[in-house]
């Protein structure tokens, strides 16, 4: 990455996928696009990051407005989002710049901002592994990996066993068209009966 | 007046201006002035355990917290003799000062990395999120919440096993809402009307003959946690006597274990204590990471900065570590470069060089955008890295930050370069969770002492 591309950044958080740390960074406020090509950010190959967040109230409100498939009280969602990798300074972290998730990460401190989950992972994909094109501003809302069943819901382990009410387990343990797809765990302190 | 006639025969700083008061504490020998940072027993908000309330040092320099999450603190012993109501729930970006270990050391600040307890149902054997088996023997009974809990509450379940006494029995309640986990398990145990024994614990692993297995001598009067050793590809937690695994298996006798607070958490291969219980309900739970640091006040001018932690117990070690002296533990030398890119050497801790360079994962925490104000220069942690440390088990206690671009040829800061202390420490890539305690940084280091 250029002096010249660093200098239309703010980096907000770090991620890492595949064990390998990668700095974030968003357009500093009034950026273009074309600067950041200009800069030599359309020479960065695309990719499709995705994360787990804890979203706040408005953030929720936003996917929802947006017509993402996210319910009225829910605080965790994985996302994903293109992202722009370049390589790092002096054999450094490569970095990672996402216009779409400029609110998403610590550091962009408002109503709206999320939090990545502490267990988070991100991912890194090729848009043919992640299955999809992704435009600079799109932000998707992913299909969580976990699984639990209601009360009085018709959903069952695999072997028809029974799991128990609110038990949040692996999406590929679970069977029944009563199961309701959750994320999988929460911050030490939310519930996760009303939080996932 | 004889306060200032007393810190000028000692040599101290003057104060700011006549007229003005010194900030002095008072010592055996005399009158001198606190230093820009201190965080030691009995200074403010440091004199009581897990009252999970705002602390700042000793001139009321600003601490910061910041965890994304709750976090459990623990009153008394970590291990071994915990008392009932000894866990204490801390809300998020609350510190939870405490001793760590066993064996009343100094309060201190408990810092962890961030840690998953995928054991979900962890205080509620009865759910069946936990299933009990046996083979010949008769399944174990589990009476839910028969007794208060260290965390105060009535949640504490009874778990009543049967004799296993032949090859091949076992008697076993086990949770299997996780799947390889590569960690260590750990739960609270106690004898049930004051009995103490032994009890059995099985780290199931894919392959169920490399399982690893441990026994937890409890006693009645008081809770024990008991832990396991970090496995790789752990399926399952089970609690009780088996002797069908070739592993550890030992004969038991009838017995009554109250059993509270499991936990699996994914730790480093080398880690020997778990972290911090976290306490699940339907499903599993994840604590943030700690990112405590101080502020100070004033500038740290003058010419050499002391910086160091008397003494601090590291959970993972459960034995005190004790640091440089005070006096010596100054930064007396740079490496090439600049501040955030060069090597600090802390004078009697010359084994220990602290990295601050864009290297390894040391970027990924100083990145995490330093805020930069009047009075502050935020750099969430100091990485220790183990590859330039002698010492057998390489440890970083605390850190300064700083943003200086040059430094003088000497290395000491020479103006208004270090404003504000960060605790983290990081060893060989491994997160060190611990206890941080009497924690002094000062442009002087005879006032560290």
């Amino acid at each position: 990455m250029n002096d010249k591309l660093r200098a239309l950044l703010i980096a907000v958080g770090i991620v890492t996928a595949s064990g390998i740390a990668y700095r974030v960074s968003t357009p500093a406020p009034g950026v273009t696009l074309a600067e950041l090509n200009d800069a030599g950010m359309n020479l960065c190959p695309n990719r499709a990051l995705t994360c787990r967040f804890r979203i706040r109230q408005a953030m929720r409100n936003r996917l929802i407005d947006a017509g993402q498939p996210v319910r009225p009280n829910q605080k965790y969602v994985t996302m994903s989002a293109r992202a722009d990798v370049c390589p790092g300074e002096d054999g450094g972290e490569p970095e990672v710049i996402t216009r779409a998730m400029r609110r998403m990460f610590n550091g962009v401190d408002d109503d709206e901002t999320a939090e990545l989950h502490p267990d988070t992972e991100c991912r890194l994909r090729t848009f043919a592994a992640y299955g999809a094109t992704l435009g600079p501003r799109d932000l998707v809302v992913e299909e969580p990996s976990c699984k639990r069943r209601r009360p009085g819901q018709a959903c069952n382990l695999l072997d028809g066993g029974n799991q128990g009410d609110w038990n949040v387990l692996s999406g590929a343990a679970l069977t029944g068209a009563g199961c309701e797809t959750v994320e999988c765990s929460v911050i030490f302190g939310d519930d996760p009966d009303t939080d996932l | 007046m004889l306060a200032l006639l007393l810190v000028a025969l000692l040599g101290a700083e003057t104060c700011p201006r006549l007229g003005e008061r010194c900030q002095t504490q008072r010592v055996l020998r005399g009158w001198r002035q606190l230093p820009l940072v201190s965080f030691a027993r009995g200074e403010k908000g440091l004199t009581a355990p897990c009252a999970c309330t705002a602390v700042t040092g000793a001139r009321g320099e600003v601490f910061t917290a910041t965890r994304a999450s709750s976090g459990m603190c623990t009153k008394s012993n970590e291990w071994t003799n915990i008392a009932n109501g000894d866990l204490v729930l801390c809300g998020s970006n609350l510190p939870r000062i405490m001793s760590g270990a066993d064996g009343g050391f100094p309060l201190g600040i408990l810092s962890e990395d961030a840690r998953t307890n995928s054991v979900i149902r962890s205080a509620e054997l009865d759910n069946v999120a936990w299933t009990v088996q046996d083979n010949v023997v008769g399944a174990p009974v589990v009476t839910a919440n028969a007794a208060v809990a260290p965390d105060g509450t009535t949640t504490a379940e009874q778990v009543d096993f049967p004799v296993v006494a032949n090859a091949g029995e076992y008697a076993e309640v086990y949770s299997t809402t996780f799947s390889s986990i590569t960690g260590m398990s750990s739960f609270f145990a106690k004898g049930v009307d004051g009995g103490s024994g032994s009890i059995h614990f099985t780290q199931y692993k894919t392959v169920q003959a490399n399982s690893l297995a441990g026994d937890c001598a409890f006693v009645g009067d008081s809770w024990t946690r008991c832990y396991g050793v970090p496995t790789t590809t752990q399926q399952f937690l089970a609690i009780g006597p088996n002797r069908l695994l070739p592993v550890n298996s030992t004969n038991a006798p009838a017995q009554s274990v109250y059993v509270w607070g499991a936990m699996v958490e994914a730790t480093p291969s080398d880690a020997i204590r778990p972290s911090s219980y976290m306490a699940t309900t339907s499903a599993s739970v994840a604590r943030s990471v700690d990112s405590p640091h101080f502020t100070t006040n004033t500038a740290m001018t003058g010419t050499k900065v002391s910086i160091g932690s008397q003494s601090a117990t590291v959970m993972r070690e459960g034995s005190k570590v004790t640091g440089g002296s005070w006096g010596a533990a100054e930064i007396s030398s740079f490496g090439a470069g600049s501040g955030l890119g060069s090597s600090v050497t802390f004078g009697s801790w010359s084994a220990i060089n602290i990295n601050l360079s864009a290297g390894g994962n040391r970027l990924a925490t100083l990145a995490t955008t330093p805020t930069i104000n009047a009075h502050q220069v935020a750099v969430p942690h100091v990485w220790l890295q183990s590859t330039e440390v002698s010492l057998t088990d390489s440890r970083i206690i605390a850190g300064i930050g700083t943003t200086r671009t040059t430094e003088a040829a000497t290395g000491h800061f020479s103006d208004a370069g270090v404003q504000a202390v960060n605790i983290g420490w990081e060893a060989n890539n491994v997160a060190i969770c611990g206890v941080v305690s009497n924690f002094c940084a000062d442009s002087r280091p005879g006032r560290c002492r």
